[in-house]
């Protein structure tokens, strides 16, 4: 009987690179670690700013090995960029998942459900006072894990449907608390009976979005604009009345179409900015990591 | 030639920006960057957030960013807590869901306390790493030591500490809430902290690059009181604090504020400093595109004639 199943298939090394690679890598890494550690040897802190300390540097060669290592993905595709993406995740997820035990689990969960003899740890204020009733926590978190057994899969809705009920509730609280200023705020009228501006910066010469027209009354070219855009932007999602054969609907949505790639073009502006930054940030590690060593070699 | 400028291997590229971006790291300055209206909107409501030692509120900082994008949150989260210091305001910090985000926010504020005497506890608080659950969001602002129970340096109950002596609830105790994220998080404090509070709590945002211009609606809205866009958000920061620290200081040089240097999270330069690669950066970009499009209207007209050729025979 075969197996329909599809599965996400595995990454493989590329044509003629050696599996080798990954167990030499693991090995260099290996080496690195204990050579952090010879450097580290009677370091009684791990504190970088500390005289003597020794962990700094091994740590910023470690980063700059790594950085390194995930840049040469800009190059070609290569067994170094793998490894250290892999390790990269890996870490990622046992320090996430140990952060959790230790900050949030382990103080405000395990420690004051277990009776003082177990605990042994007295920083937190509540470890040890046997709150047994902690663990339903567990037992409903539990039943996530029963669709992996057939006969109790039920038990998995328990848990789904507790959430679910949960959160859609909220969900409609949210969706208002979000949405709702931002409607109230897109009632911008074009003229008003007083002046909303605050005082003029020095060195303005007058308020560009409120004009004196005569009396208390104040024109707000701004205002206008961004009705126009409102309507022109909604008019493309319009799809009730057909655009193709409507020109008074057909023309604001053309509009709307520009005015949309407008604003993408702003969102992919600073997109690239963004990266750039990220970019910048790493380059000036490096530097100041390879400065720093300069200094400490030479000086 | 022509087939050049339309087709250069990116790496040619990645090599040259590379090389732009360490040179301009070398030998450039610090710049003076015109301030956004968003950023200045930020500054003046920390300014006037009613957070000092007498108030009876407090300043709630998020640094829910790993060190990714250190580049730019890191940055602003520098700015931003030397404003706070060097206004004298009190100030909680706390990363929800993101563990980095958590050591982050404490080492920042370690390494800068020193230098404006700022002292744990009394002037500042560690709530540390928090789940963002919905439970979470709902019950924190009704009772913040109830959810926080310990801080994250100590592990001692908040009671404990002079800073949160009456600090009970966002709606009577929190001046304002700067959350520096690199995720939606901004979205749980908008969707359900907000509604939550009256007047409705005033949010800072300071973002990533990426994040920057969905986010332009809600300041408009007022939903957001200000907002500090990536790299630039944070250089524009750090100008105003800069200058409000030489007018505080009057000994102190602008020399002086440019290297703050945090080197356990690689925060060597300030942020100004870097903006100085960001600009350098975005000029070889420009003149990329424009030979890329000037390559594109040269093989054009070349094209053409021989199109017409092509017509007639």
């Amino acid at each position: 009987m075969t197996n329909d199943v599809n599965e996400a298939p595995m990454a493989k090394p590329a044509d003629g690179e050696s599996k080798w690679y990954g167990i030499i890598l693991l090995a260099a890494l290996a080496l690195l670690i204990v050579l952090g550690i010879v450097m580290n040897h009677g370091t009684k802190t791990f504190d970088p700013d500390s005289p003597g300390g020794h962990y700094l540097q091994w740590r910023t060669l470690l980063g700059v090995i790594v950085t390194l290592g995930i840049f040469s993905i800009l190059y070609r595709e290569n067994p170094i960029y793998r490894f250290m993406e892999h390790i990269f995740i890996g870490l990622a997820t046992g320090y996430s998942a140990m952060y959790l035990w230790f900050n949030f689990v382990e103080p405000k969960w395990f420690d004051p459900m277990m009776p003082s003899s177990l605990v042994h740890k007295t920083t937190f204020h509540e470890a040890g006072q046997g709150m047994w009733w902690y663990c339903f926590a567990l037992l409903l978190g539990l039943l996530f894990f029963s669709v992996y057994v057939p006969r109790l899969a039920w038990m998995n809705r328990l848990a789904i449907g507790i959430i679910l009920g949960y959160v859609s509730g909220a969900a409609l609280q949210m969706f208002i608390g979000l949405i709702a200023p931002q409607i109230t705020s897109s009632f911008k009228p074009p003229i008003t009976a007083y002046n909303p501006g605050k005082p003029l910066p020095a060195g303005m010469p007058f308020d560009a979005n409120n004009l004196h027209i005569a009396g208390s009354w104040y024109f707000h070219p701004f205002s206008v604009v961004f009705i126009v855009v409102l309507l022109c932007t909604m008019a493309y999602f319009f799809f009730s009345v057909e655009h193709r054969r409507n020109a008074w609907m057909r023309k604001p949505a053309n509009t709307g179409r520009y005015l949309i790639m407008i604003t993408l073009g702003a969102i992919f502006g600073t997109t690239v900015m963004g990266r750039l930054s990220l970019l910048i940030a790493r380059l000036e590690f490096l530097l100041a990591s390879v400065t720093g060593w300069w200094h400490a070699i030479f000086h | 030639m022509l087939h050049l400028m339309q087709s250069l291997d990116r790496r040619w590229i990645y090599l040259i920006l590379s090389i732009v971006l360490i040179v301009a790291l070398i030998v450039g300055k610090p710049v003076k960057p015109v301030v956004l209206p968003s950023v200045q909107s930020l500054f003046d409501a920390v300014e006037k957030a009613p957070a000092g030692p007498t108030d009876g509120k407090i300043i709630l900082v998020s640094t829910t960013f790993a060190n990714n994008t250190i580049g730019e949150n890191g940055n602003q989260a520098r700015a931003v807590f030397r404003h706070l210091m060097l206004r004298h305001k009190r100030f909680a910090v706390l990363a929800v869901s993101e563990p980095v985000g958590a050591e982050i926010g404490r080492i920042i504020p370690t390494s800068l306390a020193k230098r404006y005497g700022y002292v744990y506890g009394r002037d500042w608080i560690d709530f540390g790493y928090q789940v963002g659950t919905l439970a979470f969001f709902k019950s924190f602002p009704l009772d913040i030591p109830g959810n926080v129970k310990v801080d994250a340096v100590n592990h001692k109950p908040l009671d404990q500490y002079e800073i949160m002596r009456g600090i009970k609830t966002i709606q009577d105790n929190v001046a304002l809430h700067i959350e520096l994220t690199a995720s939606a998080s901004l979205f749980d404090w908008m969707m359900i902290v907000q509604p939550m509070t009256r007047p409705r709590l005033k949010i800072g945002y300071g973002c990533t690059g990426v994040m920057a211009a969905e986010a332009y609606p809600y300041l408009d809205s007022g939903q957001l009181i200000g907002m500090l866009p990536g790299l630039k958000g944070a250089a524009d920061y750090e100008r105003l604090v800069d200058e409000l620290e030489m007018r505080l200081k009057p000994g102190i040089t602008a020399d002086q504020l440019s290297f703050a240097s945090i080197p356990r999270i690689s925060l060597y330069h300030s942020a100004r400093y870097l903006m100085f690669a960001q600009n350098a950066a975005h000029i070889f970009v420009i003149l990329l595109i424009i030979l890329g499009n000037l390559g594109m209207f040269l093989t054009k007209r070349q094209a053409k004639p021989v199109s017409k050729e092509a017509a007639n025979d």
